[in-house]
């Protein structure tokens, strides 16, 4: 594949975005940073960075509260922030906008909050073989603790979700369904616009763990149709500890308060409490007000470049990369879906991931070797573990170049 | 070879590694101990066979990096004919050795300066360690 067939200067300017990104100039071991584990986390950039410290140079305050010019900076800040992600994910209302620690967080407050009260003994829990733990470990905690069952929408030997299966296994008592929208091990795209309107002909709301896909795709969530959506700011440029979750007015009007605390009360006695209205109802306490200064400004620049514009690159550089990763000899790549985003999970015969991690770290090469918070994948690969690659808008065809170069080496160096 | 690469994998330590000392599952054994690495799902099974409190035999077996099989090599060619007190002191000295970078090696055996280099890198002590981890449960998990 020719250079100048793909990179497409004029369209992309991936040169001048790396201007924005300081760390890109990091010598790793002597060697040029090539940063290949955006999946895990994503660098910043200076709009990022310049939030951080102007947010502490300049509005330091604690948000809803004292009446005072900087903690009316501080709150006005952070209810932007809010209206920012409202408007990138095409939400009908800020209101629907809960900001929590990251997805995690996210998941778990509705599987507690939702799930407490709407799942109930002998209920079923639809999930999927291939989500992060993430979106596993909170559905098994309140299963257990309910008496609900876990039913699990399984995966072909290529990471695609089979939907045909899904269809059978829906039933009077599936209460929700829970997936992801991007695998963090295959890159699959899922089809769930298919299975959000298959759920809704059934009355069954859907969550998407959009951790690997908000940040990489156009997101519309009146247009999906999701009820609740939960992503991270860290992995889409923001900073880390702040994260978001996406729900439905009337599904948020209905849940239980998460946890308990300042912020969350309208009235408190001592026998009791009323609540705030949503979405501050769920954000009890001070939240990350910094972070959301910071995930504003990333936002802003990933709206700059244009999530189309950000998407199409992406699909670009891992087409180039599966391409010439293919070529690598006793390499092989997990994950074959027509619909997929940056993210390549790979073995090499005979060299274990943390030892090929280890050499292309050693050429200042970052990728993600282990299980990827996803146990229940590897054990159905029936393998231990993978390396991953994984990309964001400011990688290079170059870097994936340099990459699959030091993947030879190492097969050399090593068998 | 990239001098860095050089330092890190040692050519003793790749040689354990490629012609792994001692790894396989013995027909007959006294004693099975096992340690997982939850970060990449690698396990490490020893298989002792003992004579009393003398471990005559170990053997070792699991899904494992370059680093597990040097450091169980390792393990297994020093421990066989010792009693099992001074295998759990071993144990409990190699283990101090990967997670204290700053700690001197003269109390163990001169083999370990293999791994000198890894130490820098937490990640890859707890492949080290993994072993070692699995036979200090000896005293704990007692004839299986």
């Amino acid at each position: 594949m020719q250079l100048e067939s793909v990179v497409r200067p004029a369209e992309f300017d991936v040169l001048r975005i790396r201007e924005d990104f300081p760390i890109l100039n990091e010598k790793i071991h002597g060697k040029p940073l090539v940063y290949l584990d955006n999946a895990a986390t994503t660098q910043k950039p200076l709009p990022v960075i310049d939030a951080l410290r102007d947010y502490y140079l300049h509005h330091n305050a604690n948000v809803h509260r004292a009446i005072h010019v900087l903690a009316e900076r501080a709150t006005e800040g952070y209810e932007k922030a809010r209206q920012a992600v409202a408007e990138f994910i095409k939400a009908r209302s800020e209101r629907q906008i809960i900001f929590t620690r990251g997805t995690t967080e996210a998941i778990n407050l509705v599987a507690s909050a939702w799930g407490r009260k709407f799942v109930r003994a002998g209920d079923e829990i639809m999930l999927t073989e291939m989500e992060h733990h993430s979106n596993l470990v909170p559905w098994q905690i309140l299963a257990q603790e309910v008496g609900a069952v876990l039913r699990f929408i399984p995966f072909t030997e290529e990471g695609i979700l089979d939907v045909r299966r899904f269809e059978t296994l829906l039933s009077g008592r599936t209460r929700i369904i829970a997936l992801s929208h991007m695998s963090n091990v295959f890159g699959t795209i899922n089809p769930i616009k298919r299975i959000i309107r298959m759920a809704h002909d059934r009355g069954i709301p859907v969550l998407l763990d959009g951790a690997q896909s908000v940040p990489h795709l156009p997101i519309d969530v009146d247009f999906l149709d999701c009820d609740f959506l939960a992503f991270s700011s860290h992995k889409m440029l923001g900073p880390t500890g702040i994260g978001v979750l996406y729900a439905k007015d009337h599904l948020l009007e209905n849940m239980n308060p998460y946890q308990g605390g300042g912020e969350m009360i309208s009235t408190v006695w001592l026998e009791n409490s009323t609540w705030n209205e949503i979405p501050h109802k769920f954000e009890a306490g001070t939240p990350n007000i910094e972070a959301a200064f910071g995930f504003h400004a990333a936002l802003d620049y990933l709206q700059s470049i244009g999530m189309k514009r950000v998407t199409l690159y992406e699909q670009e550089l891992t087409t180039y990369a599966l391409n010439r990763m293919k070529q690598v000899e006793g390499l092989n790549i997990y994950g074959d879906a027509p619909e997929r985003g940056g993210v390549i999970s790979f073995n090499i015969e005979g060299l274990h991931p943390h030892d090929l991690a280890q050499f292309l770290d050693q050429h200042g090469i970052a990728i993600r070797a282990g299980h990827h918070c996803a146990q229940p994948i590897m054990r159905k690969l029936n393998i231990a573990a993978t390396a991953r690659a994984s990309f964001y808008l400011y990688n290079t065809f170059e870097e994936i170049d340099y990459f699959v170069d030091s993947l030879r080496k190492a097969r050399v160096f090593f068998l | 070879m990239d001098q860095n690469q050089a330092a890190i994998f040692d050519d003793r330590l790749l040689e354990l590694s490629r012609h792994p000392l001692h790894m396989l599952v013995p027909g007959q054994f006294t004693d099975q101990l096992q340690a997982e690495n939850a970060l990449c799902g690698d396990q490490c099974i020893l298989y002792l066979i003992r004579e009393g409190e003398t471990i005559r035999q170990v053997f070792f077996s699991g899904q494992s990096c370059t680093m597990v099989r040097a450091s169980a090599s390792v393990l297994t060619g020093l421990i066989r004919d010792y009693p099992v007190n001074s295998a759990l002191y071993l144990a409990k000295t190699a283990i101090e050795f990967f997670r204290h970078p700053g700690q001197d090696v003269a109390d163990l055996p001169e083999i370990f300066s293999v791994f000198l280099p890894l130490r820098q890198f937490p990640t890859r002590t707890k492949c080290l360690i993994l072993p070692w981890q699995a036979l200090s449960q000896l005293s704990l998990e007692g004839k299986k």
